[in-house]
C-alpha cells in the first residue's frame, strides 16, 4: 500500500486537482491522508482520511506520518506531497528505482539558493525507514544561505538524521525545459508538479529576493538617508514582484484547473 | 543538580560568545520545537539509553535539587514534564522542564512539534509545542507525570511560575489565553451603520489599552525579579512564593 500524506491549508483550490491527478497517475493501491486546516470539511471527500490538525507545516507532516505509521506495515510506502503538488506522470518507476538505491527519495530544491535538504513537496520512503530513523520534518540544522547568512528550512533535521544514520537519499531535481519562474511552477524528475506559489505567493523566497537589480552593487554604507531610500526602493521592488507572482500564479492555476495538458506543455 | 550533567545549548547566532556557559553549543535556527528536536538528535547520537535527557527553557532553571522529583516520577512513568494547565487547560507536556531517559526518547520517537489538537478549556481547538509528543505518548500508552504550578499566580497567571517546587520558569511576557481571561469583554456591536464602526473602534482601543497595561505590568515585575536574581541569593523567591 502507498500512503500519501498531504497538508492543505486555508484554501481548498488544490484538493480536487490533486486528487484527480493522483487517481490518474498512481497505478498501485494507495490511500490519501490529508490535513485540511481552515478548509470546509466537505472537501474531505477528495481524500480517504482527514486528520484534524493545527499548527506548523513540519508539525502537521510529522503528525500525519505518526497516524499513518500507527496502521501501516513496515514495507508500505509513505509519500509526502505538498497540497499544491501532484504527479503528472506515473512516478512508480522512479520511486522503485530510487528506493532500490537509497531508503528515501525526495525533491531537492537546488534552484532555491542550492538548498541541500529533502523537501516535503515530494518525498517517498518506506514506513519502516520512517519509523527507524525516526523521520522528522523539523528545521533546526543550518547551512550557508545565498546571501551569506546561515539558514534552515523544513527538512533540515531529516537531512541531519540521514547523515547521522549514514543513509544516502536520492535527489529528485527540477526538470523544467521552460521556466516561467526560477522557483515556482516546477516539474521535478519529469513526474511531479509543484506550483510553489500556491499557498504563499505573498512571501518572497530567497531566490526571488536575489533577483533584485543592483543587489550586488549596493555600497555597504551610504548614510541614514541613503539607507532609508534604498530600503524604500527595495520594498517597492518586492511589492511589485509579489504582485507579479500572485498574478502569474492565479493565471497558471486557472490553466491547470481548466484541465487538459496545455499548461504542462508550457513547462516541459 | 546533585548528579553529573552536561549542558547542550542553542545560542542565537549573534550571541555565540554566550556559548561559553555550556558544555556543547549546537548551531541551529528555526522554531523552538525544531531546535529541541535537533538538540535531542545530537545528544542521542552520543548518549546511552540509560542516560537522562532534560529539556529546559532558556528562562527556566532548578531552584532546588530536582532529582528526587525526577527519580520518583521516572520510577512510575517514562517522562516527567511541566503541564501548564493554567493556560487554557493545556494538556501536553511543556518543554520548559521535561525529563525522560534517552532510551525512552528514542523509543517514543520524541517530537516537540505542534500539530495534534485538543479542546482548550474555552472549548476552542488548539495545538501547541509538545502536541505531537502528547500524541506519541497516547498512541504508545505511555504514562507521564505532570508537574503543575506550585506557587501562587499573584504576579501573573502564567509566568514567574514554580513547578513541582523545584523549577522556576520566568516566561516570555507574550500574552496567552491565560491572560486573555481578564481582557475586557467586547461591547456588542449594534447593527447600525456608523455606530457599529464607532463601537468596533472602541473595542479595539479598549483591547489595546488592556494589552499595553498587561505588558507594562509584566515588564515591571520581570525587570525587578531579573535584577534580584542576577544579584544572587534567593530573596527573589519570596516574591514569587
Amino acid at each position: 500500500m502507498l500512503y500519501v500524506a498531504t497538508a492543505h491549508y486555508r484554501s481548498p483550490r488544490w484538493t480536487a486537482i490533486q486528487a484527480s491527478y493522483l487517481r490518474e497517475h498512481i497505478p498501485v493501491p494507495f490511500q490519501t491522508w490529508a490535513s485540511l486546516e481552515l478548509i470546509d470539511p466537505s472537501h474531505g471527500r477528495h481524500f480517504d482520511r482527514v486528520v484534524e490538525q493545527l499548527g506548523s507545516h513540519a508539525g502537521k507532516l510529522n503528525h500525519l506520518a505518526m497516524e499513518i505509521c500507527e496502521q501501516a506495515e513496515d514495507e508500505d510506502l509513505l509519500m509526502f506531497l505538498d497540497g499544491d503538488a501532484f504527479p503528472i506522470a506515473d512516478p512508480m518507476e522512479m520511486i522503485s528505482d530510487g528506493l532500490s538505491r537509497a531508503p528515501l527519495i525526495a525533491v531537492r530544491r537546488a534552484e532555491n539558493v542550492n538548498q541541500p535538504q529533502p523537501h516535503p513537496c515530494f518525498c517517498v520512503t518506506t514506513v519502516g525507514t520512517w519509523r527507524s530513523l525516526p523521520g522528522d520534518w523539523s528545521a533546526g540544522p543550518i547551512w550557508p544561505g545565498g546571501q551569506g547568512w546561515e539558514v534552515t528550512d523544513v527538512g533540515s533535521l531529516l537531512m541531519r538524521k540521514l547523515e547521522l544514520a549514514g543513509l544516502p537519499w536520492v535527489e529528485v531535481l527540477r526538470s523544467n525545459r521552460h521556466d516561467l519562474d526560477p522557483l515556482y511552477f516546477a516539474v521535478y524528475g519529469d513526474v511531479v508538479y509543484h506550483h510553489g506559489a500556491g499557498f504563499r505567493a505573498e512571501n518572497l523566497s530567497a531566490t526571488h529576493r536575489a533577483m533584485r537589480p543592483g543587489l550586488e552593487a549596493q555600497p555597504r554604507s551610504r548614510g541614514r538617508l541613503g539607507a532609508l531610500l534604498e530600503r524604500r526602493r527595495a520594498d517597492a521592488w518586492e511589492r511589485a514582484m509579489r504582485k507579479r507572482l500572485v498574478a502569474q500564479s492565479e493565471d497558471f492555476y486557472e490553466k491547470i484547473a481548466r484541465g487538459g495538458g496545455d499548461w504542462l506543455a508550457e513547462l516541459i | 543538580m546533585g548528579v553529573p550533567f552536561e549542558t547542550w545549548g542553542s545560542v542565537p547566532l549573534e550571541e555565540r560568545s554566550e556559548g561559553d556557559c555550556f558544555d556543547h553549543v549546537i548551531a541551529q535556527k528555526g522554531p523552538e520545537a525544531s531546535k529541541l528536536n535537533h538538540l535531542a538528535v545530537e545528544i542521542c547520537e552520543q548518549a546511552e539509553d540509560g542516560d537522562q535527557l532534560m529539556f529546559l527553557s532558556p528562562d527556566a532553571f532548578p531552584i532546588a535539587d530536582p532529582m528526587g522529583v525526577v527519580e520518583e516520577a521516572l520510577s512510575r512513568s517514562a517522562l516527567v514534564a511541566v503541564r501548564r494547565v493554567q493556560n487554557n487547560g493545556e494538556r501536553q507536556p511543556y518543554p520548559c522542564f521535561c525529563v525522560t531517559t534517552v532510551g525512552a526518547w528514542r523509543r517514543l520517537a520524541g517530537d516537540w512539534s505542534d500539530g495534534y489538537p485538543w479542546s482548550g478549556s474555552d472549548g476552542m481547538r488548539v495545538t501547541e509545542i509538545g502536541g505531537n509528543l502528547l500524541r506519541r505518548l497516547e498512541l504508545t500508552d505511555t504514562p507521564w507525570v505532570e508537574l503543575q504550578r506550585s506557587n501562587p499566580a499573584r504576579l501573573d497567571p502564567l509566568y514567574f511560575a514554580i513547578y513541582g517546587g523545584v523549577v522556576y520558569h520566568h516566561g516570555s511576557g507574550e500574552l496567552t489565553r491565560a491572560h486573555r481571561v481578564s481582557q475586557p469583554r467586547q461591547i456588542p456591536v449594534p447593527p447600525l451603520p456608523g455606530l457599529s464602526t464607532a463601537v468596533e473602534r472602541l473595542n479595539d482601543e479598549r483591547r489595546l489599552m488592556w494589552e499595553r497595561g498587561a505588558h507594562k505590568r509584566f515588564t515591571r515585575h520581570s525587570d525587578a525579579l531579573f535584577e534580584r536574581m542576577s544579584a544572587g541569593g534567593s530573596g527573589w523567591l519570596a516574591e514569587v512564593s
